[in-house]
């Protein structure tokens, strides 16, 4: 058996495989890819030695070596706590310099960093996406929001002015 | 045919506008007022914004459950917002009848501008359906700067708590009487005998 060899090894040192939707073979520390809850109960499940490639149909290439650096960075982080989701992370839209670097990308790399992080559940690398996405919506009248993310607004103009109307004492406050 | 070939809507369509947790999860790090504002983004954000909870409670629209430790309730920061003209709204929490009450003192500080006075006079105003606090108090007082005790109005909302349309008309009343014309509107105002039928009404053993 392969147990004497495997056992000089750091498991969390251990290399494992993924596969990402374009077909392509990422090679990374088992420590690192667990950031991604998904990938930490599938090795879990799987019980093996890890030695199978693991299928990652929904996250091409690019976004997943993306996704892995900012793994490797935050690999010894706590575990988030399930304060965070309280009062405690309210409205803070405070990034760390890092994380501010790298998240200067373009936008569709922004979004796609993000649903990557959804999908692979990576919660701090999700929250620090949505965070960014609400730093540039900070400030910017509707229309301005629209242009920014090239969204079509499907309102006609007496349900714009509706709402507009409702929500007008709280303008220029 | 070319049309049955799936071809994936770009990142942001798919962020912005098809998985509905993410947006909010994006909105939720913006200052709720701007939440009032964006829903005239499209119909999508409109949706978002309307419907959920943790949006709607820190816009004050849907109640938090109560708080198990003694903290006192937080009062709306829009009520500020909506009524400019009232330069200092302090309140002070207290009790009525064993139930807790929240007493608001007022003191009217200028006159809004038309335009202020027309978008907060408006039906539909939004701040109309806003709890006063979180977690939303039955009872509430005005008392004016003229500290007119026995006008103190009292405003509840199916037990569920009293929300801004009430007290909100009657700060309105009140800006009337600085110009003398003083109407207080009989809709909005609960005097205190009204609400001792409401609540003997509803079943509630008032053996005051």
């Amino acid at each position: 058996m392969a147990a004497a060899s495997t056992s000089a090894v750091d498991p969390a040192k251990k290399m494992i495989m993924l596969t990402t939707s374009d077909n392509i073979d990422i090679k990374v520390e088992r420590e690192v890819a667990e950031r991604s809850i998904l990938i930490k109960n599938l090795l879990e499940d799987l019980g093996s030695e890890g030695d199978e490639p693991i299928p990652i149909p929904n996250v091409n290439e690019a976004v997943m070596k993306k996704v892995l650096e900012w793994c490797e960075q935050h690999r010894k982080d706590p575990p988030a706590t399930q304060d965070d989701d309280s009062d405690s992370r309210k409205k803070s839209t405070d990034i760390d310099e890092w994380d501010q670097k790298f998240m200067q990308v373009d936008q569709e790399m922004l979004f796609e960093i993000i649903l990557a992080a959804n999908y692979l559940d990576i919660k701090a690398l999700l929250d620090v996406g949505c965070k960014t996405v609400a730093n540039m919506i900070k400030g910017k009248s509707p229309d301005e929001i629209r242009k920014t993310f090239n969204i079509q607004n499907d309102f006609t103009p007496e349900e714009e002015d509706q709402i507009r109307r409702e929500n007008e004492w709280a303008e220029d406050r | 045919m070319t049309k049955l070939i799936r071809s994936r809507p770009p990142p942001s369509r798919l962020v912005l506008a098809n998985v509905v947790e993410l947006l909010e999860q994006i909105l939720s790090y913006l200052e709720p007022l701007s939440l009032l504002r964006l829903q005239r983004v499209n119909k999508h954000w409109q949706r978002v914004i309307s419907s959920s909870y943790i949006l709607r409670r820190e816009l004050f629209l849907d109640p938090i459950p109560n708080k198990t430790s003694t903290d006192e309730p937080s009062i709306n920061p829009f009520l500020q917002i909506a009524f400019p003209q009232y330069g200092a709204i302090d309140c002070e929490f207290t009790t009525v009848w064993d139930m807790d009450a929240l007493l608001i003192h007022l003191e009217l500080r200028t006159t809004p501008d038309d335009r202020q006075a027309e978008a907060q006079l408006y039906p539909d105003a939004s701040w109309r359906l806003m709890y006063v606090t979180q977690p939303p108090i039955s009872v509430v007082m005005v008392q004016d700067d003229q500290d007119r005790w026995e006008d103190a109005a009292y405003y509840f909302k199916d037990y569920e708590g009293a929300t801004l349309e009430g007290v909100g008309s009657y700060f309105l009343s009140l800006k009337d009487s600085s110009r003398g014309e003083f109407k207080r509107p009989e809709w909005s105002v609960k005097r205190m005998t009204d609400f001792k039928t409401k609540l003997e009404h509803s079943g509630w053993d008032s053996s005051w």
